[in-house]
């Protein structure tokens, strides 16, 4: 991991560590596939896969441990692809403690730190592994040897038939030279050291160009066994009669075929068809190379198109410390494209207005010109009219004179004013059309980050298994919905929260197997991660069928640790959210996954941090089920405007129930409390100048009051006015040291001025302290007054 | 002056041990064995070959190759020998010159070694006991290639 601060490979890093990240979660998930079906051969070829190209990768940008690790990884997933291995337990813990080294040093590595992992005991692990296979297949070639001797007659045709994989490999491995050549060679049995000549001829090719593989493998060669033919690949910038010429030996080499394989796909490294012989030779590979795709169809094809689905799911895949960079589908990119030249026809549409405004104005000035004419016209005839009338020309023939004259008066404007119409109804047009196209844009733009939330549940699988290995329960997991579109800012602060729940739903829901079976379940427990759509939210629900919350274990727990009131009455499900307080837990013991005082409280914040909802249902024996609801998207909401004092405050309009409109003597007292009736309930009020120490401008008269909170409490803001509802844009506050409690965000309103948006859930949680603070300081007043008395 | 080019050729075949510009291939044999090297030196000579040294043991070879070095074309190099074997001693001429041709003559049943040679650089191995044809046919093809 060295040259990382060069600015050119920056970019190259970035795709790396993205597309590490995504293979890093390919093997992960197909090693738990493998687990499930040790036989799953879709998952082993996929592991295989992964694994190669991640190697290929970590090779490139020069992480070498990764590249080491990898590469003793793909060599046990070989053993257990051509079956000289089974995917044990054992096997596959040391695959996934690789995994996590892996995925741990792409993460590092991602983020630019320095990570240095002691990888030698791993590998240790993976090359015992690998050890332990080899010799069994050392010692299945010894029986082989034994009982068949070896025929060179019949192997003198006998030719390795290549994976996809193998191919793919030796053509990485040749990149740079000029051309591949597969060396089948026949070796004499009769000459004494006849099994040092395979060893003879890798010498000497190794001289001529980068030998990439051989078969039998290079080890096999160097163990004291003959191989009547040995098939080598080798990468050289020589032609093919220097191989050949290379490759006779007399007394050791009977037979010598040399065959170019094509280095890529353009032809660069074909070999050199100067030679006759040789080109027939390639005529024949080129069969069986053909016969092999052939074969290999049934097994590559079908990878490849899973792979591509993938990609298709995956729309966007980056990872939390990738962060810059985003995935899109390039359909949504076309359909802004779309938007966009629907913009820019609507600026060509304006165009034409202002030629159509311009027009009505040249057309203003004229008919105001001849207005102003006919006017003076008349005031400068007015006398000679008057002269007629005291003439003794009767008033009606003057006026009848002046109508003739005149009359067209009135009707200047006429024509002006049908064209202005017109016009006002163009401009009108293309408002409307601009207004359509400007919220279309807005959420296809919105629509770009919107990420499946199949993101973060592919961890789930891990994470559970790991989990209930280390509490010796059985636990299946279900996953429903994992397309489910979420903004990816909400997916990246919602995998915390979802990990816990889980967590607390294996640790303290599900029983271990042996009582579940007393209670007559089933001995595997379930746990169920779904998501789903309602309205504008998503929903996404943890649910399990363990033994449940029971609420008088928690009742009498809040009110030991002072959480509630003992006089007061709960109805179970507000007791059972009470476990999202902080410090609450019911379970007496503390164990390694959960229960460790840091609770539930901290997924009740970060969901609440997130605009979102938590609730807990449970039926006591049967189960729990927690329930997150988010908005779908968080960089823009509906405000409800209001001025308080000079300041205006956006209220999310989710979170409104109603407005209405007070005097200020409607609003009562009760203990210290501001109180006003709502119908039949009484709602207790905040008035936001005094939460937030500003000067209200209205003290008397009437006031308004917004009526927020969702299903539980609701409480009552006052304000001076309302102002009306806005998209609002939010922008998070940076300074954390202007951030006060209350306070979601702000946001710049269309007029220019700065408006603070209200987060209504802290909002309510602030009113609550306040009263339950003053309560308790009354309350212990009163006893000291009792004392005292 | 020209007297070289005067004489007729055409009859006369170059002796295998000689280059094409007239002059012997030099040779440095490292054996622990009188016999053999006797045995090598008779082969070569007799084919117009100059053997410029022999050496007894390995270290012995390494220290004549350099003394010799850059006259000298080919090296035969026994396996198994007192001081410095003939592989570590092989291995120490390659990493002075890695462009020494060098023979390694090997007992039967020393595979693994030969195998070892080969990998470290050794250009051919010839398997005791010796015989004059296969001798020279090893030693010219390694000069050859």
């Amino acid at each position: 991991m060295s040259d990382f601060s060069d600015s050119e490979i920056q970019e190259l890093l970035a795709d790396f560590f993205q597309e590490a990240t995504q293979q890093g979660e390919s093997l992960e998930q197909n090693i738990l596939a493998l687990e499930n079906d040790p036989r799953d051969r879709e998952a082993v070829d996929e592991l295989f896969r992964a694994a190669h190209t991640l190697k290929g990768g970590a090779a490139t940008v020069g992480m070498k441990k990764l590249a080491d690790i990898t590469h003793l990884m793909e060599d046990v997933l070989d053993e257990i692809r051509s079956a000289r291995r089974d995917a044990s337990e054992e096997v596959i813990e040391c695959l996934l403690a690789s995994i996590d080294l892996i995925k741990s040093m792409i993460e590092n590595g991602q983020a630019g730190k320095k990570f240095d992992p002691n990888t030698s005991a791993l590998e240790k692990r993976l090359t015992s592994l690998k050890g332990a296979a080899g010799t069994e297949t050392k010692k299945a070639d010894d029986r082989r040897g034994a009982s068949q001797p070896p025929k060179p007659a019949k192997a003198a045709g006998e030719k390795p038939v290549l994976s996809e994989y193998d191919l793919l490999e030796l053509k990485e491995a040749a990149a740079g030279s000029r051309s591949l050549f597969e060396i089948s060679i026949d070796f004499d049995e009769e000459n004494l050291m006849n099994t040092v000549g395979g060893i003879q001829v890798y010498a000497a090719l190794k001289r001529a160009g980068k030998i990439v593989k051989t078969v039998p493998d290079f080890d096999r060669l160097y163990q004291d066994n003959f191989y009547p033919v040995i098939t080598y690949y080798l990468a050289t910038d020589e032609p093919a009669g220097r191989i050949e010429d290379l490759c006779t030996i007399p007394e050791v080499t009977l037979g010598v075929r040399v065959t170019p394989l094509a280095v890529d796909a353009d032809g660069r490294g074909a070999g050199s068809p100067d030679d006759e012989a040789e080109s027939a030779g390639e005529a024949i590979a080129a069969d069986e190379e053909s016969d092999e795709r052939a074969e290999s169809a049934g097994e590559g094809a079908e990878p490849s198109r899973e792979a591509s689905g993938d990609a298709a799911a995956e729309t966007e895949r980056t990872r939390r410390v990738t962060g810059s960079v985003l995935r899109v589908d390039s359909r949504r990119i076309d359909q802004l494209l779309n938007l966009v030249s629907e913009v820019v026809i609507n600026k060509a549409s304006f165009n034409q207005l202002i030629g159509e405004v311009n027009s009505n104005f040249t057309q203003f000035q004229t008919r105001q010109d001849e207005h102003r004419e006919t006017l003076k016209e008349l005031f400068e005839s007015l006398p000679e009219y008057v002269e007629e009338a005291t003439a003794g020309k009767s008033a009606k023939a003057v006026k009848k004179d002046m109508l003739a004259r005149f009359g067209n008066l009135g009707g200047i404007f006429n024509q002006y004013e049908a064209s202005l119409k017109d016009t006002m109804g163009h401009l009108k047009g293309i408002t409307q059309n601009l207004a359509r196209i400007a919220s279309e844009l807005q959420e296809g733009v919105m629509k770009i980050r919107m990420v499946p939330i199949a993101q973060i549940f592919s961890r789930f699988p891990r994470l559970v298994r790991d989990l209930s290995k280390s509490l010796r329960k059985q636990v299946k997991l279900t996953i429903q919905g994992e397309n489910t579109e979420l903004d990816k800012s909400v997916i990246e602060d919602l995998l915390d929260p979802l990990i816990h729940c889980v967590r607390n739903s294996i640790d303290h829901g599900i029983e271990d197997p042996a009582t579940r079976k007393r209670l007559g379940k089933e001995p595997e427990g379930n746990v169920v991660l779904k998501a789903g759509n309602e309205g504008n939210m998503v929903v996404i629900e943890i649910s399990d069928d363990g033994r449940g919350i029971d609420v008088e274990l928690v009742r009498k727990k809040a009110v030991k640790q002072g959480i509630l009131h003992e006089s007061k009455l709960l109805s179970d499900i507000e007791a059972y959210n009470l476990i999202f307080e902080p410090g609450f837990s019911t379970s007496s013991v503390v164990t390694d996954v959960s229960g460790r005082g840091v609770g539930l409280d901290v997924v009740k914040k970060q969901i609440e941090k997130l605009s979102g909802m938590v609730s807990v249902w449970s039926e006591p024996g049967r189960g729990a089920k927690f329930t997150i609801k988010l908005p779908l998207t968080l960089a823009i909401i509906q405000g409800l405007l209001v001025r308080v004092g000079k300041n205006v405050f956006a209220i999310p309009v989710s979170s409104v129930m109603e407005t209405l409109k007070v005097r200020l003597d409607d609003i009562k007292r009760i203990d210290n409390y501001e109180v006003f009736n709502l119908r039949d309930d009484v709602i207790s009020l905040v008035r936001l100048h005094t939460l937030f120490h500003i000067e209200s401008a209205v003290e008397a008269g009437t006031q308004y009051i917004v009526v927020v909170g969702s299903k539980g409490p609701r409480i009552g803001i006052l304000v001076d006015s309302l102002i009306g509802e806005e998209d609002v844009v939010i922008k998070p506050l940076k300074d954390r040291f202007t951030k006060s409690p209350g306070i979601a965000g702000a946001s710049i309103l269309g007029d220019g001025t700065v408006s603070l948006i209200i987060d209504v859930a802290q909002l309510l949680e602030l009113g609550m302290r306040i009263g339950s603070e003053e309560r308790r300081q009354r309350e212990k007043a009163g006893l000291t007054e009792k004392g005292n008395a | 002056m020209k007297t070289k080019m005067d004489f007729p050729t055409i009859n006369q075949r170059r002796p295998d041990g000689m280059k094409e510009n007239g002059k012997p291939y030099r040779v440095l044999i490292v054996d622990d064995s009188m016999f053999v090297t006797k045995q090598i030196e008779q082969y070569l000579t007799s084919e117009g070959f100059d053997v410029a040294a022999t050496a007894v043991n390995g270290q012995d070879g390494l220290d004549k190759y350099k003394e010799l070095y850059p006259n000298v074309d080919l090296v035969t190099m026994d396996i198994t020998m007192p001081v410095m074997d003939g592989v570590t001693a092989l291995e120490k001429i390659i990493e002075f010159d890695k462009d020494a041709k060098i023979i390694m003559i090997s007992a039967l049943g020393k595979q693994d070694l030969v195998k070892k040679s080969l990998l470290l650089g050794a250009k051919n191995y010839i398997v005791k006991p010796l015989d004059r044809k296969r001798v020279l046919e090893r030693v010219l093809m390694t000069l050859k290639k």
